[in-house]
C-alpha cells in the first residue's frame, strides 16, 4: 500500500519501492511500499521483531535493501542521510560513558573530515540552540550519564537537531521511559514536527496515535496502512490486549489530522 | 625515601627510570582512557602479548643474523603496529569474531617470541625484563624512543579528539554523519599498539594490561568527561609509576608488579571514595 502524498510535494521525505530486505536466509522486508509526505509526523508502529527498525534503518541508509529502491528526500539514503538526525535505539549506548551534555549534542556537528581540534563558535552556538529546543539548556554542563532516561532522550533528540536536518528519524525514542515523560516526549516531537518531517519507529499504538498523522504498521515484514475501518481486526490481531488500543483512521489521503476510536 | 632521593642523584638509571615512568604514564593515562571508554581491554592485552614476538624477531635477527640495527623496541613496534591493523581489518569485517582474531594474536605473538627467541643462541639476562618489566634497564636512546612514542600518541589524540570521542561514545550515530568509524578504530589500536610498546619497558608484557586499565577506571569514577579522564588518568599512572619505583627500591621488590599494586590500590580508592561521596550527594549532580 502507499500513503498518501501532498500534492504540492512531488518528492516524499521517504519513498519505498518494492523493498526486500533479509538478514541472510531470513527475510524481514517482503515487498514493502511506502511513502511518507514532507512534513508529516509518521509513525511505524507493530510488534516487536515485526521489522519496524530494520524499515527505518534501511530508510536512513544504515541497510541497504535486498532488492528494491529507497529515496530519502529525493535522493539515494547514502546521499541524503546527513540532511536526516537519526536517533538510533537508546540501548547501545554505554551508561557509563563519562561525557557532558553539551558534548552529546556537539557530536551532532560532526562530519567526515578531518577536522583538527574542537568546535567552532558556530557549532556551539547550534549546539546551545538545540538544547534550547528540547527545553535542555540548562543541562549543557551536566555530565550524560547522571540525567534520567527522558533527559537523555531528549539530549539525543538536540543531537540530531544539531545536525540541522530536514528530517528526524527516531527509533523508539519513548522506550523504557514512564507514562509521564513518554508523553511530554511526544509533545516535544510534534512541536517539532511544526517544521520538520518527523518518522518514529514505536510499539506503544496509544502513544503514538494521539500524536502522529500517519501511522505504518510492520507485521511480519509485511506493511500495512490502517487508515480504514477495515484494518481494525488486523491491528487487533497485532496487539491481543486490545481493549485499551487507539487507532488512528485517516478520511483523507492528505496528510490527514487524525481520528481516534477506542475499542 | 631519603634513599630513594640520594640515589637518584647519584645513579643515571634511576633517573632514566624515573623519566621513563613519568613519560609513559602521559601515553598511559590518554590511551588507557579510550581503551576502558571503549572496552577495548581484551584487545590491549592481546596487542600487549602479541608484541613479544617483535621483541623475540628482534633478537633473532641481531644475533643469529647479524643485522645490527635491530633493536627490540623497533621489533615491538612493527609487530605491535602490524598487528593492530591486521585487528582493525578483523573488526570492520563485521562477520568475523573479534575476539577470536584477539586470542589468536596474543598466542600466536608469544608463540612467535619463544621460538625466535630458542633460536638465539645466548642466554639473554633482559628477556625477563620485557615480559615481567624492569625499567631500571631503559637507557638514554630507549628514553629517546619512548618520548617519541608518546608525543605522537598525545598529539594524535589531541588532534583528532571529537572523532575519536564521537567513535566511542556513540558508532552507529557517527556512521550516520560519514565518519569513518572503521578507520578511527584502526587509529585508535594503532595508538593503542604504541603505548604498549612503551609501557613494556615499565611494567612488562605481563602486566601492561594492569597501566591501560587501572588509572582510566580510577579517573572514570572521579571525572564526567573524556578529556579530565585522560588528565587525571595521566597524574594516576604518574603516581603508580613513580611510587612503584620508590617502593621497589626501598623494599628491593620488582619494579613492574610493585607499580601495579599501587596503580590497584589507587583504583580501589577512588571507586570507594567516589561511592561515598555519590552517596552524600543527591542524584544528578556527578
Amino acid at each position: 500500500m502507499t500513503a498518501a502524498n501532498a500534492p504540492s510535494e512531488p518528492r516524499p521525505a521517504v519513498q519505498l519501492r518494492d523493498v526486500r530486505f533479509a538478514y541472510g536466509r531470513e527475510t524481514v522486508l517482503h515487498g514493502v511500499d511506502l511513502e511518507v509526505p514532507r512534513g508529516s509526523f509518521a509513525a511505524v508502529i507493530g510488534p516487536n521483531g515485526g521489522g519496524k527498525s530494520t524499515l527505518l534503518k534501511l530508510v536512513v541508509g544504515e541497510l541497504s535493501p535486498s532488492s528494491g529502491e529507497v529515496r530519502l528526500l529525493g535522493e539515494a539514503p547514502g546521499r541524503s542521510c546527513r540532511r536526516v538526525g537519526y536517533l538510533p535505539q537508546n540501548d547501545h549506548l554505554d551508561p557509563e560513558f563519562p561525557i557532558t551534555v553539551a558534548e552529546v549534542v556537539g557530536h551532532g556537528r560532526l562530519s567526515g573530515g578531518w577536522r583538527l581540534g574542537g568546535l567552532g563558535r558556530r557549532d556551539r552556538e547550534i549546539v546551545r540552540r538545540s538544547l534550547e529546543d528540547v527545553g535542555c539548556a540548562d543541562l549543557a554542563d551536566r555530565s550524560y550519564r547522571a540525567l534520567s532516561g527522558g533527559q537523555q532522550r531528549r539530549v539525543l533528540i538536540a543531537r540530531a537537531l544539531a545536525t540541522e536536518p530536514e528530517m528526524l528519524a527516531l527509533d523508539e525514542p519513548a522506550a523504557g521511559l514512564d507514562p509521564t515523560s513518554q508523553h511530554e516526549l511526544y509533545d516535544l516531537l510534534s512541536s517539532l514536527a511544526e517544521r520538520l518531517t518527523v518518522l518514529v519507529v514505536s510499539h506503544h499504538v496509544n502513544l503514538v496515535s494521539s500524536h502522529v498523522d500517519l501511522v505504518v504498521c510492520v507485521h511480519d515484514g509485511h506493511l500495512h496502512l490502517p487508515s480504514t475501518e477495515e484494518i481494525a481486526p488486523e491491528l487487533e490481531d497485532f496487539f491481543p490486549d486490545t481493549r485499551s488500543m487507539v487507532l488512528v483512521r485517516h478520511e483523507h489521503h492528505d496528510c490527514p489530522a487524525p481520528e481516534h476510536r477506542h475499542d | 625515601m631519603t634513599d630513594f632521593t640520594s640515589a637518584l642523584g647519584s645513579l643515571p638509571f634511576l633517573r632514566h627510570a624515573l623519566a621513563a615512568g613519568l613519560v609513559t604514564a602521559i601515553a598511559a593515562g590518554v590511551v588507557g582512557s579510550l581503551v576502558v571508554t571503549r572496552r577495548m581491554a581484551s584487545a590491549a592485552g592481546g596487542l600487549a602479548h602479541a608484541v613479544l614476538g617483535g621483541v623475540g624477531l628482534a633478537y633473532w635477527l641481531a644475533q643469529a643474523q647479524g643485522v645490527a640495527w635491530a633493536h627490540p623496541l623497533h621489533g615491538a613496534v612493527v609487530v605491535g603496529v602490524g598487528c593492530a591493523l591486521l585487528l582493525a581489518w578483523v573488526e570492520a569485517r563485521r562477520h568475523e569474531r573479534a575476539d577470536t582474531a584477539i586470542a589468536a594474536l596474543w598466542a600466536v605473538g608469544m608463540a612467535a617470541g619463544v621460538l625466535f627467541l630458542a633460536r638465539t643462541p645466548g642466554y639473554r639476562s633482559d628477556l625477563m625484563g620485557y615480559l615481567l618489566g624492569n625499567v631500571l634497564l631503559v637507557d638514554p636512546a630507549t628514553l629517546r624512543w619512548l618520548i617519541g612514542l608518546d608525543a605522537v600518541v598525545v598529539l594524535v589524540v589531541w588532534l583528532f579528539r571529537e572523532p575519536i570521542i564521537a567513535t566511542s561514545f556513540d558508532p552507529e550515530f557517527a556512521r550516520l554523519r560519514g565518519v569513518n568509524v572503521d578507520l578511527w578504530s584502526g587509529i585508535v589500536l594503532v595508538l593503542v599498539a604504541l603505548t604498549v610498546v612503551s609501557l613494556v619497558y615499565v611494567v612488562g608484557i605481563v602486566m601492561v594490561i594492569a597501566l591501560l586499565t587501572l588509572p582510566a577506571a580510577a579517573a572514570g569514577h572521579l571525572t564526567r568527561r573524556v578529556g579530565a579522564m585522560m588528565l587525571v588518568a595521566v597524574v594516576v599512572c604518574a603516581v603508580a609509576s613513580t611510587g612503584g619505583l620508590v617502593l621497589s627500591w626501598h623494599w628491593d621488590l620488582p619494579t613492574g608488579a610493585v607499580t601495579v599494586i599501587v596503580a590497584a590500590a589507587i583504583y580501589l580508592l577512588a571507586r570507594v571514595g567516589s561511592g561515598l561521596w555519590h552517596r552524600r550527594r543527591p542524584a544528578g549532580s556527578a
